[in-house]
């Protein structure tokens, strides 16, 4: 054989593997393919754990060099939001305090600080420029499952994607591909919170046209039965509000509460989808159609 | 033929700039934006010796990128795969240019490589982050990979000895 028939035999040999390897992972969920990637996430995770630590603060002037005015426009943004912060704490507190109360009546318990979570450090940043998730230095070992959710003490920022024994990888909730069950506060109203790709505002759909929203509304998790997220968890306030009178429903747009830039350390909640639910009743409006658990235990207290 | 010690320098290559990749480069960002260092090579690889080693290198590479991202298995191997191909048939045409003009062919040809990649993304249902951001990674990529080519041409031709090739259009 010449060697220009063979060189072309080589090229499409090489496209066809690629396209059984795309066609493979697409049809085997948690297949060889994910276990050969875990088996990687393991092995590269000292090497960029160490290179974290190495590479950070070079990184970091690098950042200072060519992100400059981003951190100057981050500065004032954070300096402002600080101010912000401070006028509310106190108003905070206070309905900390009436929100324990209630609950104590109601006698049930407060579901997410229940929850038993798992801290851990972000490792690293993308490798690539078409997925923005981010590494921990926990996994399966520790308890971490796919599907868990993540949060930083200011709220959701996603949920784990891939696990190893040592490692996880966690899907941000900017992610085109991220869903979760939204519910608003203020009118207890629920729909579904969408990424829209990096740096973008979360879009919650099916929210009924008649539903009063008002710019700065809290956003929460809604955890219906099934849902890999419990109830309550924080995602973000309402930016705008745009109305669909062809579906009848609303679209929100929603500012995630966590920062998601720069990240250094985050709570995996061990929630589990199917695992016997813990109750939570802080909400204005108590449903006993919102998960079967939470209404029969409503009801219960209730009689 | 590729020697043996010729071959056993590219999988160090390889391997370097792969862990360059995976620990060094996520740091060394640029607006956000991480240098493919695996493409570049590829490209590099292409415009200096032909698609006959491109391919074999681009199929390593996205193999090894496969491995350590979440996209799914096997795009990155056939976008690089691909873009060896595409690469090494600009070789003829630029194996004797100046080098700032082979640096700023790869420095399209990365581009057009990141172009690549969302079209089949689009193509095989596959949404990612950065969708929205997508001709922001095409610019700066190809604009990293102009200036990365400066050094990294001369590491793969000493490593996979490439002298100046013979094309049928030269003969």
């Amino acid at each position: 054989m010449s060697r220009r028939p063979r060189s072309r035999l080589r090229i499409v040999l090489f496209i066809f593997t690629a396209l059984v390897l795309i066609t493979l992972d697409a049809r085997s969920d948690g297949g060889p393919l994910t276990k050969i990637r875990s088996v990687a996430l393991d092995a590269i995770g000292p090497i960029r754990s160490t290179s974290a630590r190495m590479f950070v603060p070079i990184g970091n002037a690098w950042q200072g060099i060519t992100s400059y005015e981003d951190l100057e426009n981050r500065n004032d943004f954070l300096e402002a939001k600080l101010a912000e912060i401070k006028s509310s704490t106190l108003q905070i507190g206070e309905i900390e305090r009436d929100r324990k109360a209630l609950l104590s009546l109601l006698g049930a318990r407060d579901t997410l600080s229940n929850i038993p979570r798992r801290t851990a450090r972000v490792i690293d940043a993308q490798i690539s420029n078409f997925e923005r998730t981010i590494e921990l230095d926990k996994g399966s070992r520790d308890g971490i499952k796919v599907g868990m959710p993540v949060e930083t003490g200011a709220g959701l920022i996603g949920r784990v994607s891939q696990v190893s024994v040592t490692r996880a990888r966690v899907e941000l909730l900017t992610d085109p591909n991220f869903d979760a069950g939204a519910r608003l506060v203020r009118s207890g109203d629920d729909g579904v919170a969408s990424g829209k790709g990096a740096g973008k505002n979360l879009i919650v759909n099916f929210i009924e046209l008649e539903t009063v929203v008002i710019p700065g509304e809290t956003v929460v998790t809604s955890g219906f039965q099934g849902s890999t997220f419990p109830e309550g968890l924080l995602i973000g306030t309402v930016v705008d509000v745009t109305p669909n009178a062809v579906q009848d429903t609303q679209r929100i747009t929603v500012y995630p509460s966590a920062d998601l830039d720069r990240i250094r350390w985050v709570s995996v909640i061990l929630f589990e989808a199917d695992a016997p639910g813990p109750v939570l009743v802080d909400r204005d409006f108590p449903e006993p159609s919102s998960g079967g658990r939470i209404g029969a235990e409503q009801s219960g207290n209730d009689s | 033929m590729i020697s043996l010690g010729a071959r056993a320098r590219a999988t160090i290559v390889i391997g370097l700039i792969g862990l360059m990749q995976i620990s060094v480069m996520p740091h060394l960002t640029i607006s956000g934006f991480v240098i493919d260092l695996f493409l570049i090579l590829t490209v590099i690889v292409g415009i200096s010796a032909g698609s006959d080693k491109a391919v074999g290198i681009g199929f390593s590479c996205g193999l090894l990128a496969d491995l350590v991202v979440n996209s799914p298995f096997g795009l990155n191997t056939l976008v690089l795969v691909l873009v060896g191909w595409g690469a090494g048939s600009l070789a003829p045409q630029l194996v004797e240019t100046h080098r700032f003009l082979r640096s700023l062919t790869v420095g399209l040809t990365v581009s057009s490589g990141v172009a690549l990649y969302a079209c089949i993304a689009w193509l095989i249902g596959y949404s990612y982050d950065a969708e929205n951001l997508i001709e922001l990674v095409v610019l700066i990529t190809g604009m990293a990979a102009f200036f990365v080519n400066l050094f990294l041409e001369r590491i793969v031709k000493w490593a996979l000895l490439i002298e100046p090739a013979v094309y049928p259009s030269k003969i």
